[in-house]
C-alpha cells in the first residue's frame, strides 16, 4: 500500500513538474479546421513563429526567439525596428566581366508577391524568380523592396504594404567589376507581420495558455 | 492552389486541409466556388475576392462563406459555430452575411472574416445614418 502510494506521488509529481524539454512541437487551437492560433517553438536557437490562421490564409503572423522562465514562456516576436525588414544574404566579389553582374536567388510561394531590385537609389529591376543581369552602371549599392500585387480583395488583408532590405553598400575600390549575389524569400505571411511581445502560461507539456486561449500540442 | 502533376500533365489543385468531415463539407464548397465556378481566384495562400467596388468584394466574400456554411448546416445543424451574442442558426435561412461576420476565433473579438464583419459594419452604420 505505502508504495502504491509513493508511486502516484511521484507520478503526480513529474506530472506536475510542466517538463517542456521537447519543444520542437506545435501548439494550437483549431476551430472546426477554419481558423485558429497556432504556435511553432523551436530549439537551438529559441525560436518561434505565430500564426493567426482563417479559413482562408493567414491573417496575422510573426516570429522571433522566446525565453523560458519558469511555467512562463516569453515571446520576442516582430518590432517597430525590424516588422517591415526583409533579410537578403549577399557576397561580393571580382568578377572578369566588362560589366557588374547581378545573381539573384529568390523563392516565393505567391503568385501575388512582388520583388523588385534597386540599384544606385534609382534602377529598378522587377524579378520573378532567380535570374542573373549585367548592370549598365558601377554597382554602388543594392536594396530589395517586396510588396503585394493583385486586383480584389484578400481573403487575409495584409498588415503590412511593403518590406524593404537593408541598402547593400558595394564598394569597390579596386576598379575592377563585381558579382553580386543577392539571396532571399518572401511569403504572403510577411505581409501580415504584427508586432509580438507576449506571455504563454505552460500549464503542461501538452498544454498552453495564451490571453486565456488553450493552446494544445499538436498530435503527428 | 497548387500545381501537380494529375495524369501525367501538370494542373492547378485546389488541395484542401480538412479536419472532419463537416470540415470537409464546408470547404468542398470553397473549393467549387474557387476551381469550378470561378466566383473567386484561389492562390496558393488564399483567395483573392473580385467585383466592382469594395463593397462588392465583400459581398463575393460573404456569399461564399454563406453557401459554405449553409452546406454545413445541411449535413450537420448542430457544428454551426455560434456568432455574435452566442447566436447560433436554427435554420438553413437565417445563415447570412450578419451571422457570418459576427464568428470570431475562439474566446476573442477578433474576426474568422474580417471582411464580412467589415461589409457589416458599414450596413449598419448606413442603417443608422438614415434612421
Amino acid at each position: 500500500m505505502r508504495y502504491t502510494i509513493i508511486f502516484i506521488l511521484t507520478v503526480l509529481l513529474f506530472e506536475n513538474c510542466n517538463s517542456f524539454h521537447h519543444l520542437n512541437e506545435k501548439y494550437g487551437n483549431s476551430y472546426v479546421g477554419v481558423s485558429g492560433e497556432e504556435i511553432k517553438f523551436m530549439q537551438q536557437p529559441n525560436w518561434f513563429e505565430y500564426y493567426l490562421r482563417s479559413e482562408m490564409g493567414v491573417l496575422e503572423y510573426s516570429t522571433g526567439s522566446w525565453v523560458r522562465n519558469k511555467n512562463q514562456i516569453i515571446l520576442n516576436g516582430f518590432t517597430n525596428t525590424n516588422i517591415k525588414n526583409l533579410n537578403v544574404e549577399n557576397k561580393i566579389t571580382d568578377n572578369a566581366d566588362t560589366k557588374d553582374k547581378v545573381f539573384i536567388q529568390y523563392k516565393t510561394t505567391s503568385s501575388l508577391v512582388k520583388a523588385d531590385v534597386f540599384i544606385n537609389d534609382n534602377e529598378v529591376i522587377p524579378v520573378s524568380s532567380d535570374t542573373a543581369f549585367f548592370s549598365e552602371f558601377d554597382i554602388k549599392s543594392v536594396q530589395i523592396k517586396s510588396y503585394l500585387s493583385y486586383t480584389g480583395l484578400l481573403s487575409s488583408s495584409p498588415k503590412i504594404d511593403t518590406l524593404y532590405s537593408s541598402k547593400i553598400k558595394v564598394g569597390n575600390s579596386s576598379n575592377k567589376n563585381i558579382d553580386v549575389v543577392l539571396k532571399f524569400a518572401v511569403n504572403q505571411n510577411d505581409f501580415a507581420r504584427i508586432k509580438l511581445t507576449d506571455t504563454i502560461t505552460v500549464k503542461k507539456n501538452a498544454l498552453l495558455y495564451h490571453n486565456k486561449i488553450k493552446l494544445k500540442k499538436f498530435v503527428q | 492552389m497548387q500545381s501537380m502533376t494529375v495524369n501525367g500533365s501538370s494542373q492547378n489543385v485546389v488541395v484542401m486541409n480538412v479536419t472532419s468531415d463537416v470540415n470537409a463539407v464546408h470547404e468542398i464548397i470553397h473549393a467549387f466556388q474557387g476551381g469550378v465556378q470561378h466566383s473567386f481566384t484561389l492562390n496558393s495562400e488564399g483567395a483573392v475576392f473580385n467585383g466592382a467596388n469594395l463593397f462588392a468584394k465583400q459581398m463575393t466574400n460573404a456569399v461564399s462563406e454563406m453557401q459554405a456554411y449553409q452546406a454545413q448546416y445541411a449535413f450537420s445543424p448542430s457544428s454551426m459555430p455560434p456568432s455574435f451574442g452566442g447566436y447560433v442558426p436554427n435554420s438553413i435561412n437565417s445563415i447570412n452575411a450578419f451571422y457570418v461576420g459576427g464568428i470570431n476565433q475562439p474566446g476573442t473579438t477578433t474576426s474568422v472574416y474580417p471582411n464580412v464583419q467589415n461589409m457589416v459594419n458599414t450596413i449598419i452604420q448606413q442603417f443608422l445614418r438614415v434612421f
